[in-house]
């Protein structure tokens, strides 16, 4: 009998690098909000990018105060890459006070029933990341639980 | 509409190997030797007719082949032929109709074959397929942080819900709408009867988005031949031609737009086709839609953004019954990506297909009086972050 069907495990070990966001990237997992601003157009953008996608201008380092305002929110069951299994997690996009763009982020589990226009804050994450991405974690501000 | 560009593409003809789940051993090689060599027999053409060939695939993470292109004509008989493989997500397909269309139009070939596969669904576990695509988006920011294709769709029609009052039971009605029109289409993966009632009590995958508000992941190839009219062979039946052509973008990341709830690359891309075509007044020129439901709520976003209706309206209109099979302006009538399955490289190719055929009177199940002029084909990549929309028109013998 001819075999038309073979399994094949594949397995990657990619170094990965952060380029010129990672002071975003590491500032995250501390709650500390570090955004860019364009020098040209003074736009902030948080996540930043590290020249302006509207005029190419280079954008600057600033640091918000890490709070800001739901805009949008889905929860599913999912796998962050690089997990082993599924898990329900709750994804908002956030605008920063500060910031003219959106973040999206989780909300941690003290934050699963938050709507649009809730108040939020950046926390410090515990524990390890497969990727600092992930640290992007917002928990309600105490004053709207 | 009166497009008066004399060189714009005929379409000869064009296949599709069925798109499905396949786990009977093919490869995609098969499927897409098979697809070609149907398309040159409903073009009429032999392989020694084809100038240059422009090969759509998404990734090859899904296919485990790079650089595909020159395999790709090694299946077809066409080894030697110049060739562009041409890469833009779900909008790859429309993209290298666009290419096509570039290369006859500045002279460069006069007849050229377009040729879209994935292996999007028999091969990855449905976890890694999650996580490639998750790199659709920004992979940095967004796609490492968790963001899943149907996550990113949520948070967009969740606004788009909020600003126009839209409810899920509103846009439920698009999975049963085009569920159904796949059933009269021999290459469609999920034809089948379901009701409202079905997609409401559908298991929830991203809020408000459940399992029967998805598009499938599927594998399969499409084919088509397009030809400067120069070179056309005399034919007597009808043929459609590419009247207009637009290709626009948005910021890779959801959050960096402006507004959210909206798909503006759609509009720009589309804006710049109906002028190419001469077309003022879609709503009223165009007779088909193809579009790329992603999602559910997602087809209501792309008939906005084609201008096909009024922002916020779109819901009411479906409920009208203006998008179905015997609506004034049937959308998606090959069932779409939720019925008939989403290949990413080749879903803008098997709209132009399915489009020509239901200009040229030889859909499945047509009737013999159905004569329409004009329809509107579109495909986009990420969230709508790239897109590429067509235009094509009947032309009678």
């Amino acid at each position: 009998m001819t075999e038309t069907r073979l399994p094949m495990e594949l397995s990657l070990r990619y170094d990965h690098s952060l380029g010129e966001l990672a002071p975003y990237f590491n500032a995250l997992g501390k709650g500390r909000a570090m955004a860019r601003r364009c020098v040209a157009c003074g736009r902030v953008w948080f996540p930043p990018h590290a020249s302006c996608p509207d005029d190419s201008q280079p954008c600057e380092w600033l640091e918000l105060d890490g709070t800001g305002t739901i805009v949008s929110v889905s929860k599913i069951r999912s796998r962050l890459p690089f997990a082993e299994t599924d898990q329900d997690h709750v994804f908002a996009l956030v605008n920063m006070d500060g910031a003219d763009n959106a973040a999206f982020a989780r909300l941690a589990t003290s934050a699963r029933n938050a709507s649009p226009r809730v108040r939020v804050r950046l926390v410090a994450s515990c524990g390890e990341k497969e990727h600092p991405a992930q640290s992007a974690v917002f928990e309600c501000l105490e004053e709207e639980i | 509409m009166s497009t008066t560009n004399v060189n714009m593409p005929l379409i000869l003809g064009g296949s599709v190997y069925p798109f499905n789940r396949y786990r009977d051993g093919s490869h995609w090689r098969d499927w897409v030797r098979q697809a070609g060599t149907d398309a040159l027999v409903d073009a009429g053409l032999e392989p020694r007719d084809i100038d240059a060939v422009i090969v759509a695939s998404e990734t090859d993470f899904l296919n485990l082949q790079v650089n595909p292109a020159p395999v790709v004509l090694g299946e077809l008989g066409l080894a030697g032929r110049p060739v562009v493989r041409v890469e833009g997500g779900g909008a790859s397909g429309g993209l290298a109709l666009r290419e096509a269309l570039a290369q006859i139009m500045a002279g460069l070939y006069r007849r050229i074959m377009v040729v879209g596969f994935d292996a999007a669904a028999g091969h990855l576990e449905a976890g890694d397929v999650q996580l490639v695509y998750g790199l659709s988006f920004d992979a940095e920011t967004d796609g490492m942080a968790g963001a899943t294709a149907v996550t990113l769709y949520a948070l967009s029609i969740n606004e788009y819900m909020g600003k126009y009052g839209v409810a899920p039971s509103q846009f439920a009605h698009v999975s049963v709408k085009n569920h159904g029109n796949a059933i009269g289409n021999p290459w469609a993966h999920k034809p089948m009867e379901i009701t409202v009632e079905d997609v409401l009590t559908s298991p929830m995958i991203a809020s408000p988005y459940r399992k029967l508000d998805c598009s499938l992941a599927s594998d399969g190839a499409a084919a088509v031949v397009l030809s400067h009219p120069d070179v056309a062979p005399s034919a007597e039946r009808p043929r459609s031609r590419i009247a207009g052509s637009g290709v626009s973008s948005d910021y890779a990341r959801l959050g960096d737009r402006a507004t959210r709830h909206e798909f503006r690359a759609k509009r720009e891309a589309a804006q710049a086709a109906y002028e190419m075509a001469g077309i003022d007044d879609p709503t009223h020129e165009i007779d088909f839609a193809e579009v790329y439901d992603a999602f559910t709520g997602a087809e209501l976003q792309s008939l906005e953004a084609l201008r096909l209706v009024a922002d916020g309206q779109a819901a009411a209109a479906l409920a009208d019954g203006i998008f179905d099979a015997d609506g004034s302006l049937p959308v998606n009538r090959s069932g779409g990506l939720i019925g008939q399955g989403g290949v990413p490289g080749a879903t803008g190719i098997a709209q132009a297909i399915s489009m020509d055929r239901l200009l040229t009177g030889r859909y499945p199940g047509q009737a013999p009086n159905e004569l329409h002029r004009c329809g509107v084909i579109d495909a986009h990549g990420g969230i709508c972050t790239l897109a590429a929309v067509h235009v094509l028109e009947r032309l009678d013998p």
